[in-house]
């Protein structure tokens, strides 16, 4: 008898095969997990994925391709691969020369980049096409925090990247070329971020603030009176002096909280 | 008397999913579930301690696109559909599991889903929101307000794009609560230095971060996570507590992980007999999840091998738990109150739809623990931020890290190889939102609709669901859908009105597809 195909198949029998071959797991399987588990085909078998608690997303077995009215270029079905629609078409890019640093954690920041906006044109058209040609890539990391700066080789077709970082500093990134001479003809450049610090601060002064509602209003009804409170009854709870100051609704005192 | 207080936070959230344009929709699902297994559960809960007058505070986030979906009539119309035939299977499995293993589990879902019914349909009149707004008026609830799609607001380029989910969050906790939000849930808790100016500038008085956010700030925190802070804009920042967090997160040490407690993997959409469970399914007629579970966790063994669930003694080890539970947050605080020199306030934000639909006797364990916290002890007071910060309004002023609640603590969740892509993209909606914006501040008729309407598809680009789906893996090219689409129509818009060319029948047709927040004003974004 000629092997069935998958398509030959309905899910409910495959299903119903399963069952009869008291194949572990059933209930849990898509169409392509069953046909593979009853060894009748060459097929991908989709694994049920294992949620934790806490991810808030709902487990789902099988994506329902969804037809839809928008111009979504239909993407041809590859074997026997179900059509999953993935969205209207979007531009690949938008003509810019730019360079976006994103903070991921203390040790990494992702770049990405666009260099369609003329940047590389006019080296070109300064330098030559060779000297493009025989430039390399690199992103330059200022490390503004100690002042150091360190290249980062990048692929010629890349258009992001992941950078090591210092924690607790802050950076701004270039990307651009780097001559036979070795110097740098700059693209892009990113604004400046900071990374977080992985660990508790050296930071230790102290200060605090009290905010109250009716002091709120206390404030604004003064419009921006500035004067200084010692040994009021707002302050008895602070040591060293109170210092009224117009932020927006807010007083802050200096010193020892006991 | 009390040795120290204790905020507990829900957040309550689903990324906005409606699909007017097909008749059947599976994503529509988890609305549809989370209603029937947290949501209408928790008010359950919460209306039943208020009537037998055990008082309580619990604080929640319920986020703009829940409370938008929960106040749709087409995903009404749905709900009460899907609860229908659900409730049409168990009349059935009521009859047919008689005298079986997994009986009593048959009544118990039956009984619930009735009851959902009939409490979604005639009490609440299919909005849910009013019984929120209900109990927070009452003065049970504070409700938070969180990020107007839930973005992720520390990866996003521009400072407008943070401000304008911020202002457009406000005015819509506005339309649902009829009052100003007094306090926030950043969405993932990501928090970037600066954020909580933007937060001050809408008058929100507080928000959350993670442990770390708190620990690792700048100064060191003099009371770690025990005590919130100020910001140096005069914004509270509440820490998470990891005790009491892992107690009820930890899937294998914390209670959920209860070998007597209900097994999520075993649903009678995959067990049941195929014509009775037909009805339940989807359209597609695909054996799929309908959260009619008869199985327990059993212990470590295979799918094939658990045994039945026993709703009457995952109900008793509820309340076993919520007695644990309590004993160990008065432990923790009586140690706390003599460790600080002062009185601590202890905060665990969790999911809200960990209670019920990730584990079922969730909410179960929570009505236990709020009574027993209000009859059977008097050391560990509930309370809200605002009450909180109403008595205590002096607090260190500290610099929060940058920092989220997700996996390993910062952005990766949300900023890695399955989901970069997106940024450049999202980025330069922003900035074309901005350019159109700027460019219009005084628009009126059909061009106002239409920024309108640029504004709605960058926020719904710009749900962080997507990308965390990306990264989980679990429906990806739903979320790339969902992304491609908005983006889609963004630029579909932002050149139709640069180049003064406005369809006015696609823009009533997208104003129909995506028609989350009916009242929102393009100029959130000036």
């Amino acid at each position: 008898m000629a092997k069935k195909k998958i398509d030959e198949y309905t899910k409910r029998e495959l299903y119903e095969l399963a069952k009869k071959a008291k194949v572990p797991g059933r209930g849990m399987m898509d169409k392509h997990a069953l046909f593979k588990a009853l060894g009748l085909g060459g097929s991908k078998a989709a694994a049920p994925v294992k949620k934790e608690p806490g991810v808030t997303t709902a487990p789902v077995a099988e994506s329902t391709p969804a037809p839809t009215s928008s111009s979504a270029p239909a993407a041809p079905p590859v074997d026997s691969e179900p059509y999953i629609e993935r969205g209207a078409p979007i531009p690949d890019s938008y003509g810019d020369d730019k360079l976006v640093a994103m903070v991921r954690d203390p040790r990494w920041t992702y770049c990405y980049w666009e260099l369609e906006g003329g940047g590389c044109q006019r080296i070109i058209d300064g330098r030559g096409q060779a000297f493009a040609d025989s430039a390399t890539w690199i992103i330059r990391a200022h490390n503004l925090s100690d002042g150091s700066s360190n290249d980062v080789g990048i692929d010629a077709g890349a258009r992001s990247w992941y950078l090591q970082t210092e924690p607790g500093s802050k950076y701004r990134f270039e990307i651009g070329m780097v001559g036979p001479e070795g110097e740098f003809l700059p693209v892009a450049a990113s604004a400046e971020v900071e990374t977080p610090g992985e660990d508790i601060s050296d930071q230790v002064d102290e200060q605090w603030m009290l905010i109250r509602e009716e002091l709120e209003q206390l404030i604004e009804a003064m419009d921006g009176v500035t004067f200084g409170v010692p040994g009021s009854a707002l302050g008895r709870k602070f040591e060293g002096s109170i210092k009224l100051q117009h932020l927006g609704a807010s007083f802050t005192s200096t010193g020892t909280k006991r | 008397m009390p040795v120290g207080n204790w905020i507990i936070q829900l957040h309550a959230h689903l990324p906005y999913v409606r699909h007017p344009e097909h008749a059947d929709f599976l994503e529509e699902d988890w609305f549809f579930e989370a209603m029937t297994e947290t949501y209408l559960p928790l008010v359950q809960a919460f209306e039943r301690l208020a009537n037998d007058g055990a008082d309580f505070r619990v604080t929640m986030s319920l986020t703009p696109p829940l409370c938008e979906m929960m106040a749709d009539p087409l995903l009404q119309e749905r709900y009460l559909n899907h609860l229908n035939a659900l409730i049409e299977l168990m009349e059935r499995e009521v009859h047919s599991q008689r005298g079986g293993e997994f009986e009593s589990a048959a009544w118990m879902y039956r009984e619930k889903l009735l009851r959902c019914r009939d409490e979604f349909e005639l009490r609440h009149g299919r909005n849910l929101v009013h019984a929120f707004r209900t109990l927070q008026d009452a003065g049970y609830l504070e409700i938070v307000t969180c990020c107007a799609t839930h973005g992720f607001l520390p990866l996003m380029e521009t400072r407008e794009a943070q401000r304008a989910q911020i202002r457009v969050a406000k005015a819509n906790y506005r339309k649902h609560f009829g009052r100003d939000p007094r306090g926030i849930w950043l969405a993932e808790c990501a928090y970037a230095p600066g954020v909580d100016e933007l937060l001050k500038e809408s008058g929100i008085k507080f928000f959350f971060v993670d442990t770390h956010g708190i620990v690792f700030g700048s100064p060191r925190p003099k009371h770690g996570v025990f005590r919130p802070v100020y910001t140096p804009a005069g914004v509270a920042a509440f820490g998470r507590d990891v005790e009491s967090s892992k107690q009820v997160w930890s899937s294998k040490e914390g209670y959920p992980g209860d070998h007597n407690y209900r097994e999520f993997y075993r649903d009678l959409g995959f067990d049941g007999d195929y014509d009775s469970v037909r009805n339940a399914l989807h359209a597609d007629g695909i054996r799929r999840a309908i959260g009619i579970k008869y199985h327990r966790i059993t212990g470590e063994v295979d799918l094939n091998d658990k045994r039945p669930y026993d709703p009457g003694v995952a109900r008793e080890l509820a309340s076993e738990h919520a007695g644990n539970f309590l004993f160990n947050r008065q432990a923790q605080l009586r140690n706390l109150a003599g460790l600080l020199g002062t009185e601590p306030v202890i905060v665990s934000p969790y999911d809200a739809e960990l209670f019920g639909h990730w584990w079922y006797e969730g909410p179960d364990f929570l009505e236990f623990l709020l009574r027993k916290m209000h009859w059977d002890q008097d050391e560990i007071r509930l309370i809200t931020p605002s009450e909180y910060l109403a008595e205590n309004p002096a607090h260190q002023v500290i610099t929060p890290s940058y920092s989220s609640w997700g996996d390993k603590g910062y952005m990766e969740v949300w900023l890695s190889g399955s989901n970069d892509w997106i940024y450049r993209h999202l980025h330069k909606g922003e900035e074309r939102m901005l350019e159109l914006a700027r460019a219009n501040p005084s628009a009126t008729g059909i061009l106002e609709r239409a920024l309108n309407q640029a504004a709605r598809e960058l926020l719904l680009a710009q749900s962080s669901d997507w990308a965390f789906i990306m990264t989980t893996g679990t429906a990806t090219p739903y979320a790339e859908k969902r992304t491609r689409d908005h983006l889609h129509r963004l630029q579909g818009l932002y050149m139709q009105i640069k180049e003064d060319r406005l369809e006015a029948d696609w823009v009533a047709q997208l104003e129909s597809y995506d028609n989350i927040f009916s009242e929102i004003d393009y100029r959130a974004y000036l």
